[in-house]
């Protein structure tokens, strides 16, 4: 158990190709080259690439567009929760009211927000 | 660089272009409501001229006091040096008064844009007024372009008596529209609250509910309604300025204006009250 344990793992990694079981080359075809073979290697492992890339790409773009739809309906149903929450709490005519009460607080004639400025208007070197 | 490479890199930068783009086209897709967009603008600058002007007003403070002190000191001693120190002093703040002036007006120039409930006469009339007092200390600002010796200061102080009227007269015209601009907001405003109460919530709760709210929405609105002739009264003396002019017109229609205040809280209150009928 204990030797098990301590394998190591990077070696285990660097052998594990070894321990598969590796089939049998085939027989290169007797009619062809070994580069022409080479060639038509490629050729196959180009056009697997390029169609899981384009598939890669297409499910990507999915998810792009899903996300963004979902997103704007979370926005959508967030406000529309608040809006709610507002009604629900307060009311539309107690939103109202409160809003009326603020502007009168501000309007109040006795507490001028900006009074004329306290200058000097007799400023000069004569006393 | 391996063709598997440079796929992948290309498909990279697409897919972060096209998620950008998405991201973007999200944002732009909420356009701004030109008026609302307008008033947070005016309100931003409002916001930053009142720093500016308060900032201006506190310097003002302290440089009076330095003139005070060294205007003091020239009297007393008499010298060479303390005659170039109070002018000195004097020149600077000179120069930050009609700064402080110019700031203020401004000021008052956005907040009567801003404020609803004035008519439109009265305020470009109002604004033409500030306009052309900004103009004044504008000119006036000019003096200090140069040094100035003591008979220039005395001269420029003279001017300077001439042209506050002028200022003060424009501002407290301003101020005195902008205060009843925005106590006919809140009547206006309240009016209609009470409007669309009465449509909504004057009919729930059963027969002796609604003989109960009858007469509280009528005297809600016999309170509403005993404030136009104190608007009119108001509105008349801002039209016809005595010879004292607006700051004459300003503290004449204080009294009613805080009448009109404590009617309109009443008003609200009565409003709150309705509500919970």
């Amino acid at each position: 158990m204990n030797q098990d344990m301590n394998l190591d793992q990077t070696q285990f990694v660097a052998e594990s190709p070894l321990m598969k079981n590796v089939e049998p080359e085939e027989a290169p075809a007797s009619d062809l080259s070994a580069d022409e073979l080479k060639q038509l290697q490629q050729k196959k492992v180009k056009r697997i690439v390029i169609v899981s890339i384009f598939f890669l790409f297409v499910i990507l773009i999915i998810f792009i567009v899903v996300r963004s739809r979902s997103m704007r309906e979370d926005e959508e149903i967030i406000e529309s929760e608040e809006i709610k929450l507002t009604e629900v709490v307060v009311g539309p005519f107690n939103q109202r009211l409160l809003e009326l009460d603020n502007e009168l607080e501000i309007a109040d004639p006795n507490q001028e927000d900006l009074p004329f400025p306290p200058i000097n208007s007799k400023i000069s070197l004569d006393e | 660089m391996s063709f598997l490479k440079k796929t992948l890199l290309s498909l990279i930068f697409t897919l972060l272009f096209l998620a950008n783009f998405s991201v973007t086209y999200a944002q732009e897709s909420k356009a701004p409501d030109p008026v609302v967009y307008e008033k947070e603008s005016l309100s931003r600058d409002i916001r930053q001229l009142k720093l500016q002007y308060r900032g201006e007003l506190e310097e003002y403070r302290s440089l009076e006091n330095l003139y005070l002190i060294a205007k003091s000191q020239y009297h007393k001693l008499g010298t060479l040096a303390s005659l170039e120190d109070a002018v000195q002093k004097t020149q600077e703040v000179m120069v930050l008064r009609d700064k402080v002036l110019r700031t203020y007006l401004r000021l008052m120039r956005l907040k009567l844009l801003s404020q609803p409930g004035i008519e439109l006469p009265e305020k470009t009339a109002a604004e033409q007024s500030l306009l052309s007092a900004i103009k004044n200390i504008e000119e006036h600002q000019q003096h200090f372009n140069e040094s100035l010796d003591k008979v220039q200061i005395n001269k420029i102080s003279e001017d300077f008596e001439v042209l506050i009227d002028q200022v003060e007269e424009a501002a407290y015209q301003a101020l005195t529209i902008i205060s009843i601009g925005e106590l006919q907001t809140i009547h206006d405003k309240a009016i209609i609250l009470r409007d669309d109460m009465e449509i909504e919530i004057a009919s729930a709760g059963g027969a002796l509910k609604s003989t109960e709210r009858k007469r509280s929405f009528d005297e809600t609105n016999r309170l509403l309604e005993s404030l136009k002739p104190k608007f009119d009264w108001v509105e008349d003396k801002y039209a016809k300025p005595s010879s004292s002019g607006y700051k004459g017109v300003h503290q004449a229609i204080e009294k009613q204006l805080n009448s009109i205040h404590s009617s309109l809280a009443q008003a609200l209150a009565f409003l709150e009250e309705l509500l919970k009928i």
